[in-house]
């Protein structure tokens, strides 16, 4: 059990990556590629706004292999099924959809409950053997704490280095929509993880582009949705 | 006014592209311009006469509506095509624009492109039309085994044709033809070739000469010989040695001059090609049709061509920069298609999970004018290059929960790409007789095209000029051979190219 607490998405990012590698456990999963990991992670985020500008840098850094804001977006809130083989979205929001008619109106009317929650999961396509890309984020867990909303996620596995991000980014995401739906302000961000793993081969390639990734947040300044991010208008 | 809307409507949907008059009179006037169109492709002189007085009137008609766009600002005229029309494109990035029948918003889509602009301002690569890139696919495959009838088929194929940009091949038809009179598939043929009369969209039958069926509607295609349809004869060894199969070479010989063959079992997935060049169907998604769980998949997204004339004496280095510029090009252009939703308004029509359609299509990056006498020696690096490429590619996506399969096939392109491709530096193959065909010159032309298809790792099609009057039997036992040494789509045109008259004549030439 491995348990970090930080400020931003940023700050917990850069700790795993200079942590992990060093402490992780060593095993070999099942393709036989050799990692380390922390099993049973929980990373706590304070504020998550800057998750944005890690993403847009590391796309800046890995130009056109790593997915832009748009393409993360539409996995998470487009409801068309064409575009990826799933998405989050089309789980999420289709029909009914468990965020616009569950999540929403069950915050609204209790928000104390502990029901909130939302599965991303879904046991009928991806508990099958032959399914090789099912999702890492199985569940989230809205809840009103203090006046403003938190986030508990559940994730089965993590990429620390290019993975997680993503999907802090996509869960932030959510986060901010039903926040806005509810009219509070965004709390914390919590993910559990059953493995945040470090792939070995990333101990050659990844540290010039997390050296070049923290240069360009530093010298950009970090943290919020820029003005006319795409974030900032779907929300507005 | 209604006019406005439905021109509007059209825009909002392709609003990248160009427009030539003839095309928004046919989003008009859609029943009285296939009338016209009919009459001036099929119809005898005062026909043909009487369908260009109401062409005429039609684009009178037309211009009315689209003189008041462009007044409004919203359209502008960007060219006069080959025949003196005007070319309409959308002139706003972002309208909305309300008419009598409702608001239409029109978002300008264009394809961003950063990496690769260098290389396509300097000639070094090409896309196959750009405009409709995030309109349509390059290429889809339509399998008939399962539909109820050339009725079905010919809705199918329309819808299909709507989501393509060069190709679209129809094949697994097997049995299905057979129970249709000569009449019925002519009438099948001409529908089909209204469809393709405009926007330069075609269709390949790939057809199995062992089945009846497949045979007359091959017989009709020869007979009919619809500008934009083609055909594709499977054959195996067996079936060549069919008198009834050897008629069929006999009539494309004859009435065609020319005939395609492939060599694929019924199991493994056809390959044809369009005018970009040749394209295999992808295995799994061969086998989602095979199992009846989509009737029509798409083959290829998009291409980018190497035009390797340029790049003879180039450090190997420089070619892999340029090739993995155009895998980060491929994949840029699949994310912008799959945010713009390309093709699926088409495509959601044949079949409700439009998913299965598209999540296996290949991406193709192309090399033309590379010289398969001394290829240099970087074409053996392309392939390794693309598929590090496209394993970086799919592991940061994974990594980021984005489920895709992306892939990135390589083949060779066809001078038909792109109008400012460098013109063909290799030589082709005449043949004389079927002993050319064992001469050790052709054997070491046979491996040097095996060599490289093989280090591609992708299909090619193999063209060879057949001078004299063979027999149908004698070119079945060619094409036998042909087949047999391991090209698994020849194209023989019966006649000479010119300046190259014998097998000799060429190697003299070649001195």
């Amino acid at each position: 059990m491995k348990t970090i607490q930080s400020r931003s998405v940023q700050e917990a990012w850069s700790h795993v990556l200079e942590q992990l590698p060093l402490d992780g456990v060593k095993y070999s999963d099942q393709d036989g590629t050799v990692c380390r990991e922390y099993r049973n992670c929980s990373l706590s985020i304070e504020n998550a706004s800057d998750g944005q500008a890690l993403v847009q840098a590391l796309r800046r850094c890995l130009p056109e292999l790593y997915p832009s804001i748009e393409e993360l977006q539409a996995q998470t809130f487009s409801v068309n099924k064409s575009m990826f083989e799933w998405s989050i979205g089309s789980r999420l929001f289709d029909g009914q959809g468990q965020i616009d008619s569950f999540i929403i109106p069950m915050l609204s009317a209790n928000p104390l409950s502990r029901r909130a929650i939302a599965v991303c999961y879904d046991n009928r396509g991806d508990s099958n053997l032959d399914s090789q890309n099912v999702p890492c984020i199985i569940s989230i867990q809205f809840r009103v704490i203090d006046g403003s909303l938190d986030v508990n996620c559940t994730m089965r596995s993590c990429d620390a280095y290019l993975g997680l991000p993503a999907n802090a980014w996509q869960v932030q995401a959510l986060q901010v929509y039903v926040a806005n739906k509810l009219n509070l302000p965004s709390g914390n961000l919590v993910m559990h993880i059953a493995s945040l793993h470090w792939f070995a081969s990333y101990d050659q390639t990844a540290p010039p582009v997390i050296t070049a990734v923290k240069r360009l947040l530093a010298a950009n300044g970090t943290g919020g949705h820029p003005a006319g991010s795409p974030l900032r208008k779907l929300y507005k | 006014m209604r006019g406005h809307h439905e021109l509007l409507r059209r825009f909002q949907q392709e609003s990248g592209r160009e427009y030539s008059t003839s095309d928004l009179v046919e989003t008009l006037y859609p029943q009285q311009w296939r009338a016209i169109r009919q009459n001036q492709a099929f119809g005898d002189s005062r026909a043909q006469r009487v369908a260009q007085i109401e062409k005429t009137k039609l684009h009178r008609k037309a211009l009315y509506h689209i003189g008041q766009l462009v007044a409004q600002g919203l359209l502008t005229v960007v060219r006069l095509d080959s025949h003196g029309e005007k070319c309409y494109q959308v002139a706003l990035q972002y309208a909305t624009v309300n008419s009598a029948v409702g608001a239409v918003t029109i978002e300008q889509k264009a394809l961003n492109l950063p990496m690769i602009t260098g290389d396509l301002e300097n000639g070094t690569s090409f896309l196959f039309e750009q405009h409709s890139a995030l309109s349509r696919f390059e290429a889809c495959y339509l399998h008939g085994a399962r539909l109820d009838g050339i009725g079905q088929l010919l809705h199918y194929a329309e819808h299909a044709l709507r989501a393509t940009s060069d190709m679209l091949a129809i094949g697994g038809l097997t049995r299905m033809l057979a129970r249709y009179r000569a009449e019925d598939l002519r009438e099948f043929v001409h529908a089909l070739a209204m469809q393709t009369l405009d926007e330069g969209r075609s269709i390949v039958f790939i057809l199995d000469v062992a089945y009846a069926g497949d045979r007359a509607l091959a017989l009709t295609l020869s007979e009919t010989q619809p500008a934009r349809i083609q055909a594709i004869l499977n054959c195996s060894a067996s079936s060549l040695r069919d008198p009834a199969a050897q008629q069929v070479l006999e009539a494309f010989r004859l009435r065609l001059g020319k005939l395609t063959v492939s060599s694929t079992l019924p199991n493994n997935p056809p390959v044809f090609f369009g005018r970009a060049g040749p394209y295999c169907v992808p295995k799994e998604s061969w086998k989602l049709v095979c199992d009846g769980q989509v009737p029509s998949v798409v083959v290829s997204r998009a291409s980018i061509t190497l035009d390797l004339s340029s790049m003879k004496s180039a450090h190997a280095n420089d070619v892999v920069a340029l090739v993995n510029r155009s895998t980060k090009a491929l994949f840029s252009m699949a994310a912008q298609q799959r945010l713009a939703g390309t093709g699926m308004t088409a495509l959601e029509n044949i079949t409700p999970n439009s998913a299965l359609t598209i999540q296996n299509s290949a991406l193709i990056v192309r090399v033309w004018n590379y010289d398969w006498e001394s290829p240099p020696s970087f074409l053996a690096q392309i392939g390794p290059t693309l598929a590090a490429g496209v394993a970086a590619h799919s592991h940061v996506y994974r990594a980021c929960g984005m489920p895709l399969r992306p892939s990135i096939a390589c083949s060779t392109a066809f001078a038909k790409y792109h109008a400012s491709l460098s013109g063909r530096n290799y030589r082709k193959w005449t043949i004389g007789s079927d002993q050319d065909l064992h001469r050790p010159e052709f054997a070491l032309y046979r491996e040097a095209r095996a060599r490289i298809t093989r280090e591609l790792g992708g299909i090619d099609r193999v063209r060879i000029f057949r001078t004299g009057s063979p027999t149908s039997s004698q070119v079945a036992a060619e094409l036998m051979w042909l087949t047999a040494a391991g090209f698994p789509l020849v194209t023989y045109e019966f006649k000479a190219i010119s300046g190259v008259r014998t097998l000799k004549e060429f190697f003299v030439g070649a001195q």
